[in-house]
């Protein structure tokens, strides 16, 4: 067995005997929204505020009652989820600046896309760092407006995602990688991927701007760091993400 | 739990929607206009997706009635087991999505 595995299942048999493994253990934590952390919603209610999880307070807010996601218990393995309407539905912060420029950076997001065969953005940091669904075919992973990364995928499964990004690396396979439930995944290139990331204010949970391609569907986690996990960590985290959702 | 309610309104009757959702405790525009013949800019209607109480859907259904010359269209679904039927039905109504070309 994975080793890294072993430590965590052990560490949630053994009721606490171990420490069990956090995102908050890995350095460089940005954001962290986590679904199954909201306290004081019931099934159904509109979300105003995800709040971040990272202690960084980056939370992610919606002041417009149309245009809040909707809380959804016990959707993925037991844990909830936020549930996007493809039509408005979007949350965003103002603030972040963190990844402004970075040399490495990695995002990890567990989601579903319930339908559409139209462009659609999960998340993205703005002018950064972002993943993008062009139209039901390639997803796209991107560190700027001219750089990408694409795979094919299905994203009307539940999958955990993580996007690497290592600006001290040489060439495009080594800067900017792909995972999908643990595994690397084929990706193509275009344009050559810079050593550093871009910069903008802000983020957004399911949409480019605040109007257009709106996220149809499901996002449980979203995780970001201005660091890249070691092998090890990464292990730790993407064990942490399948054990905790089942996948 | 109510259904997801969708509307889709012309765009010329955006302020007037847009009054009326705040009227009924919206705290900014509702409207988004996303929505023409052709899926080319510009738009002829916009769209609002959003979950009502049993009250709030009663008082849109007043209201509605008292402004048919809005012709707001009004369709609840449920967005749990039938994600697609903004699209469905922005499509019945002989519209689409406007797609602005991502580069």
């Amino acid at each position: 067995m994975n080793p890294f595995r072993r430590r965590i299942q052990t560490a949630m048999q053994s009721g606490g005997g171990a420490a069990a493994f956090s995102p908050t253990d890995i350095a460089g934590l940005q954001i962290w929204l986590d679904a199954s952390q909201i306290v004081g919603l019931n099934d159904g209610d509109a979300v105003a505020t995800w709040t971040d999880a990272s202690g960084n307070g980056y939370n992610a807010t919606q002041g417009t009652a149309s245009k809040r996601p909707i809380y959804k218990t016990s959707i993925l393995n037991g844990q909830p989820v936020m549930r996007f309407d493809g039509v408005d539905d979007f949350l965003e912060n103002a603030t972040f600046t963190a990844l402004n420029n970075a040399t490495a950076a990695s995002l990890f997001i567990v989601k579903r896309q319930t339908s559409g065969a139209a462009i659609r953005f999960p998340f993205l940091f703005v002018n950064s760092f972002y993943q993008f669904n062009l139209g039901g075919g390639p997803k796209y992973w991107r560190t700027s407006a001219t750089e990408d990364a694409n795979a094919t995928l299905d994203w009307t499964t539940w999958t955990y995602e993580a996007q690497l990004f290592d600006g001290s690396q040489s060439g495009n396979a080594n800067r900017l990688k792909i995972r999908s439930n643990g595994s690397p995944v084929s990706v193509s290139y275009t344009g050559t991927i810079a050593a550093t990331l871009g910069s903008g204010t802000g983020f957004y949970v399911s949409t480019l701007d605040g109007t257009l391609y709106p996220w149809n569907g499901d996002i449980a986690e979203i995780i970001g760091y201005s660091t890249v996990p070691s092998a090890g960590q990464l292990a730790l985290l993407e064990q942490y993400l399948a054990a905790k959702y089942g996948l | 739990m109510n259904q997801h309610s969708l509307f889709i309104v012309p765009t010329q009757h955006k302020a007037w929607f847009d009054a009326q959702a705040e009227a009924l405790g919206n705290d900014g525009p509702a409207l988004v206009l996303a929505l023409s013949p052709t899926g080319q800019a510009p738009a002829t209607h916009g769209w609002c997706g959003v979950t009502l109480s049993a009250a709030k859907e009663a008082q849109v259904q007043v209201l509605l009635d008292a402004y048919p010359e809005m012709d707001v269209d009004w369709t609840r679904y449920d967005l749990g087991t039938d994600p697609g039927w903004p699209d469905q039905r922005a499509a019945e109504l002989g519209l689409q999505r406007i797609q602005t070309p991502f580069t």
